[in-house]
C-alpha cells in the first residue's frame, strides 16, 4: 500500500487512474498516517514546508524585539533633571544598605542571588552543547544527533 | 698539406661543433629552467593541495562509509555524494545507535532522527561536514597554520598524501589530512591537541568513485511507517542588536555567525556567536541570568570540548569549543559591554 502512495507522490500513477487511486487510498483509515507522513517528507524535501505561526508566536516574537533583563547591568537612561530629586533617596538608600550590610555581617549569612558559583558539568545546559554542535560540527554524527538532543 | 676537401671538412666540423655547443648552451639552461618550473608548480604553493581537496569534496561523485571516533563514541556513517548539473546532493546515514540521516541539496539541509515513536525532521543551514571540512578560502589558514607534506599512506585501499597543518600558536589544535593522490578527495582527518592526543578523527573505510549520476533515486530518506513523522520547528532567529565587543581574540578567528533566539521555557533573549579560523570552531553564548538562577564561573573540560563560564554585568557568558582551554578562556574574558 505504501508503494502505491509513494508512486502517487512521485507522479508515477497514470493520469486516467489517478482519481480512482486517490479515492481508494483515501477511503482506508490506515492509510491516513502514511499519507500524512509522505506529505511531510515530500514538502520538506521540496523546501515547501511552512509552519504558520499562531498569534501567540507572533506576540512573543514582538516581545523578543524588546529584550528584557532580569538581573545585573541596566543601561542608565535616566534624565539628568531627575537626578537631583533622587539624591536624597540615594543617601537614604545608602544608610539603609549600610544597615543591612551590618546586620548581614553579624548574622554571617548571605543570600545574595547574583553571587556566582563554580561551574560543574551538570550546570552546562545540553542546549548549549547541542547548539554548538549543530552549528560547528565537522562530522555528521554530532551534527545529526545535536539537532535532536532534546526530543523524546 | 690541407687539401680543399679537408679544409671544407674541418670548417664543417668546426661549424657543427659550434652549433652543437650553441644548442647545448641553450638546451641545458632551458632544461634546468623547465625542471625548476615544474617542481615549483608543485612546491611554489603547497597550499593548493587543500584547495583541490575542497573542490574534490564538492565536485566528485562518490559513495562510501567513513568511521568517526572521538573520546566518547565511535560511529560509522554511510555517505553518498553527487553533483547533478550544478546542484550538489549529499545523503549521510548514521549506521550505529539510534537511526538518523541527513540529506542536503545545496543550502537546503534536512536532518531526520528516529526516537522510540517518532521520526523528527528538521531543516538546517548547510555546514562543512567530513569530507568537505576544508574551507573554500584557505588564505586565513595560511596565517595561523604551517603546512608540511608527510609520507604517502594508504586509506580505504587508496594511496594518500599526508598533509599536516600545525598551529603557529597555542590557540588551536593540529590537523592531519590524508588526501587521495588520484582525486584530491579528503580520505582521513585527525585532529590532535598540543600533547598529541587525538581529539577527533574520521576516515573512510570504503570508498567508490562513480561517474556522473543521472539517477537520484537514492536521494530520499528511509521511511519507517511504524513511526509518526514530525516536522520540528526551528528556533526563530530574531534581529541581532550587538551590544558586546571583544578586546582580544586569537589571530585568525573571525565571527562567522551570530543569532538571537528566545530560549524555550523562559522569555529571554540568548545570543549565540560562532567564531572560526576555517577549521577550529568556538561558540560564545551570551544570556541574561534568569531571576532565581545562580550565575556560573570557571572552566571545565568535557572530553574534547572545553567550556568556560563568566558572569558579567548580569549576563552569563559561556564559551564552548573543541579548542584549547586557553582559547576558550580568552574569548570568555575579553568580552565586554
Amino acid at each position: 500500500m505504501s508503494e502505491k502512495i509513494s508512486s502517487l507522490f512521485d507522479n508515477e500513477v497514470d493520469n486516467n487512474n489517478i482519481d480512482k487511486e486517490i479515492g481508494y487510498l483515501s477511503s482506508k483509515k490506515s492509510n491516513k498516517k502514511i499519507w500524512s507522513s509522505y506529505q511531510i517528507i515530500r514538502d520538506v524535501l521540496q523546501n515547501n514546508f511552512n509552519v504558520e505561526k499562531n498569534i501567540s508566536d507572533k506576540i512573543m516574537e514582538a516581545i523578543d524585539r524588546e529584550p528584557t533583563q532580569i538581573s545585573g547591568y541596566i543601561n542608565d537612561n535616566t534624565d539628568k533633571n531627575n537626578t537631583d530629586s533622587l539624591k536624597y533617596w540615594k543617601i537614604a538608600a545608602s544608610f539603609a544598605a549600610l544597615f543591612f550590610v551590618g546586620i548581614a555581617s553579624v548574622n554571617l549569612t548571605s543570600n545574595y542571588e547574583d553571587k556566582p558559583i563554580q561551574l560543574v558539568q551538570d550546570d552546562i545546559s545540553s542546549e548549549f552543547i547541542a547548539q554548538h554542535h549543530a552549528n560547528t560540527s565537522l562530522n555528521a554524527v554530532h551534527f545529526i544527533q545535536a539537532n535532536f538532543s532534546r526530543q523524546d | 698539406m690541407l687539401t680543399p676537401h679537408s679544409m671544407l671538412f674541418i670548417l664543417f666540423k668546426q661549424t657543427f661543433h659550434d652549433k652543437t655547443k650553441m644548442i647545448y648552451r641553450i638546451l641545458i639552461p632551458s632544461l634546468i629552467f623547465l625542471s625548476f618550473s615544474v617542481s615549483s608548480v608543485e612546491f611554489q604553493d603547497p597550499w593548493r593541495i587543500l584547495t583541490n581537496a575542497h573542490t574534490a569534496a564538492k565536485e566528485l561523485n562518490y559513495q562510501g562509509t567513513y568511521h568517526f571516533t572521538d573520546n566518547k563514541q565511535s560511529q560509522s556513517v554511510e555517505i553518498t555524494h553527487a553533483l547533478h548539473g550544478l546542484d550538489e546532493y549529499t545523503r549521510m546515514i548514521l549506521m550505529d545507535g539510534s537511526p538518523g540521516e541527513m540529506l542536503s541539496n545545496g543550502k537546503n539541509v534536512i536532518v531526520y532522527h528516529s526516537s522510540d515513536q517518532n521520526v523528527h525532521i528538521k531543516q538546517k543551514e548547510s555546514h562543512n561536514l567530513f569530507p568537505s571540512v576544508i574551507p573554500d578560502n584557505i588564505e586565513n589558514l595560511k596565517s595561523v597554520y604551517t603546512l608540511h607534506f608527510d609520507k604517502i599512506d594508504r586509506v580505504a585501499d587508496r594511496a594518500a598524501q599526508i598533509v599536516a597543518l600545525n598551529p603557529k600558536d597555542n590557540y588551536r589544535h593540529a590537523y592531519r589530512f590524508w588526501i587521495d593522490l588520484k582525486t584530491s578527495l579528503l580520505l582521513k582527518m585527525i585532529i590532535s591537541d598540543e600533547s598529541n592526543e587525538v581529539v577527533e578523527q574520521a576516515a573512510f573505510t570504503k570508498l567508490n568513485l562513480t561517474e556522473t549520476q543521472k539517477d537520484l533515486s537514492w536521494y530520499a530518506p528511509k521511511i519507517d511507517f511504524t513511526k509518526d513523522y514530525l516536522n520540528s520547528e526551528n528556533t526563530i532567529d530574531l534581529p541581532v542588536q550587538k551590544f558586546w565587543q571583544f578586546s582580544s581574540i586569537p589571530k585568525g578567528f573571525k565571527e562567522i555567525s551570530v543569532k538571537a533566539s528566545r530560549n524555550s521555557g523562559f522569555d529571554m533573549l540568548s545570543h549565540h556567536l560562532v567564531f572560526s579560523d576555517g577549521l577550529s570552531y568556538l561558540s560564545v553564548f551570551i544570556q541574561p541570568v534568569q531571576s532565581g538562577h545562580k550565575p556560573k564561573v570557571g572552566n571545565i573540560s568535557m572530553g574534547r570540548t572545553n567550556v568556560c563560564a563568566r558572569y558579567y554585568n548580569g549576563y552569563q557568558i559561556m564559551s564552548v569549543g573543541a579548542v584549547p582551554q586557553k582559547t576558550c578562556e580568552l574569548f570568555t574574558e575579553s568580552i565586554s559591554f
